[in-house]
């Protein structure tokens, strides 16, 4: 490019169009000119590269003749901004399950529940408020220890990662339970996260046991909630809370007063104790029967 | 563009690193357009969106637009960490009263994130006028003194930048449907 304004008539001094005049006004808008700190680039580099480290290998699934590859490379995610109903869950009945269904779009078709929040007017008060799961953005610990959070949430997947290895041998020693069995998958937030509920009908009620892999001990100030959820109209039932801080099996107990037959889904939140009512954030979702 | 997001996706730094500096100041924008002008927000956004897309990045399609999806990423990412930091520590009212008030509408946002792209690759001479002239308030004149060049050069620089800005934006003038439509999704709120 030049420098210097040619001789005579030029397109620099032809009036600017219309659009491109209408371009200039958006310009003034400082938020164009944003900048990400010099530091925050080494950051995200230093997070990914933790959490690739951590990274387990994806489950070797065997293949089924006859049956669609399930990995996701077998069906890529399109980015479209589209939405769809999140938490997709792979149903399973019967005592033999699959491994559980990941948060996979490239499997379900849908976005994570992280992205499709995000098409809606923030303005528009109500749905987009109350779905959006809540970030771990406790700013003023950041402050003290720049980066920290992702790091550290990063670390602590791997260790959960490991935890799931014993987790899972337990359940075979077992030797498994009676009922029918539900995959949970995890969330966008907890994309490694999974779980088996075991439902079994009791006179008093419907036990569900839930066997959790990868769902990091709940933040101090949080816990997990349960729920079985019906979805026209939406209603959820709360069948109880846990933290897993302490270190035990990840097998927990759950009761339900209502039918899983009304109340199809089964989905765990996290809640702050500050507001254990709210809709919290979601973690693991899955789904009885078709 | 897709060996990058193979990259990207495998951990690889260099790939990260082209990723964030591709879609980084873009990502500033939207996060400084929800978040306001709060410059340790605006960096925890734009990190957790890297992060957050890495971890969700078995999803992508290398052979797609990153951008609408980081943007969405984004977005999202920005507007949580504004109710969380309004949040109350205590208190029984609902959390969509600490939703953000007035905040800018997804079709802002992402026009603003493309504007963004745009700015990114115009000519450094032509990016520095314009950053000059609508951020730092000065006249034409004043940048001639500043940077040290004739006037004419400064004109020509800006009204070169302006109708290049112009062109490559020109589809959000003439193709609303390559805009984000509200009426294209739904965004009814799901229980968890």
């Amino acid at each position: 490019m030049t420098d210097h304004i040619p001789p005579g008539p030029g397109p620099e001094s032809e009036p600017l169009d219309p659009w491109s005049a209408h371009v200039a006004g958006l310009l003034d808008n400082p938020a164009l000119w944003a900048e990400p700190s010099p530091g925050v680039e080494d950051q995200v580099v230093a997070a990914i590269l933790a959490g690739a480290a951590a990274r387990p290998a994806p489950p070797n699934r065997p293949a089924v003749p006859g049956q669609p590859d399930p990995s996701p490379s077998a069906a890529p995610f399109s980015p479209d901004l589209t939405v769809a109903a999140p938490f997709p869950a792979q149903p399973s009945a019967g005592p033999t399950t699959d491994p559980p269904a990941r948060f996979d779009p490239a499997v379900t078709g849908v976005l994570p529940p992280d992205i499709t929040g995000a098409v809606g007017p923030a303005s528009a008060p109500g749905p987009d408020a109350g779905a959006a799961p809540v970030v771990s953005l406790d700013a003023a610990r950041r402050k003290r220890r720049p980066g920290g959070w992702v790091l550290g949430g990063l670390a602590t997947a791997a260790a959960v990662a490991v935890i799931a290895v014993g987790t899972l041998a337990v359940v075979n020693r077992d030797g498994g339970l009676d009922g029918t069995k539900v995959e949970l998958a995890g969330s966008e937030l907890v994309p490694e996260a999974s779980a088996e509920a075991t439902v079994q009908p009791q006179a008093d009620g419907v036990r569900i046991v839930l066997q959790v892999t990868g769902l990091p001990p709940a933040p101090p100030g949080s816990f997990y909630a349960a729920w079985v959820v019906k979805e026209e109209p939406r209603t959820r039932i709360p069948i109880g809370s846990f933290h897993l801080r302490g270190g035990g099996s990840d097998q927990i107990e759950l009761w339900s007063g209502v039918s899983t037959d009304g109340y199809p889904v089964i989905s765990v939140t996290r809640q702050s104790e500050a507001d254990p009512a709210g809709p919290g954030e979601p973690m693991l979702r899955g789904r009885l029967g078709p | 563009m897709e060996h990058l997001v193979a990259g990207f996706i495998a951990g690889d730094p260099d790939a990260v690193r082209a990723i964030y500096q591709r879609f980084a100041r873009p990502i500033a924008t939207v996060a400084r357009s929800v978040v306001g002008n709060d410059q340790t927000l605006i960096d925890d956004v734009v990190q957790q969106t890297f992060t957050k897309a890495w971890q969700a990045s078995h999803t992508i399609d290398p052979g797609r637009d990153l951008a609408p999806w980081l943007y969405a990423i984004a977005r999202r990412t920005a507007i949580d960490a504004v109710r969380y930091e309004r949040r109350p520590t205590r208190g029984d009212h609902a959390p969509e009263a600490d939703a953000p008030v007035g905040a800018p509408t997804m079709e802002q946002t992402w026009e603003a994130f493309q504007v963004r792209q745009a700015l990114d690759i115009l000519p450094e001479d032509e990016r520095t006028v314009l950053l000059l002239n609508h951020v730092g308030g000065l006249s034409h004149s004043e940048i001639a003194n500043r940077l040290g060049v004739p006037l004419g050069t400064v004109k020509s620089r800006s009204h070169r930048a302006l109708r290049r800005l112009g062109s490559s934006l020109q589809h959000l003038q003439n193709s609303p449907a390559n805009r984000l439509d509200p009426a294209d999704v739904s965004f009814g709120r799901e229980l968890p």
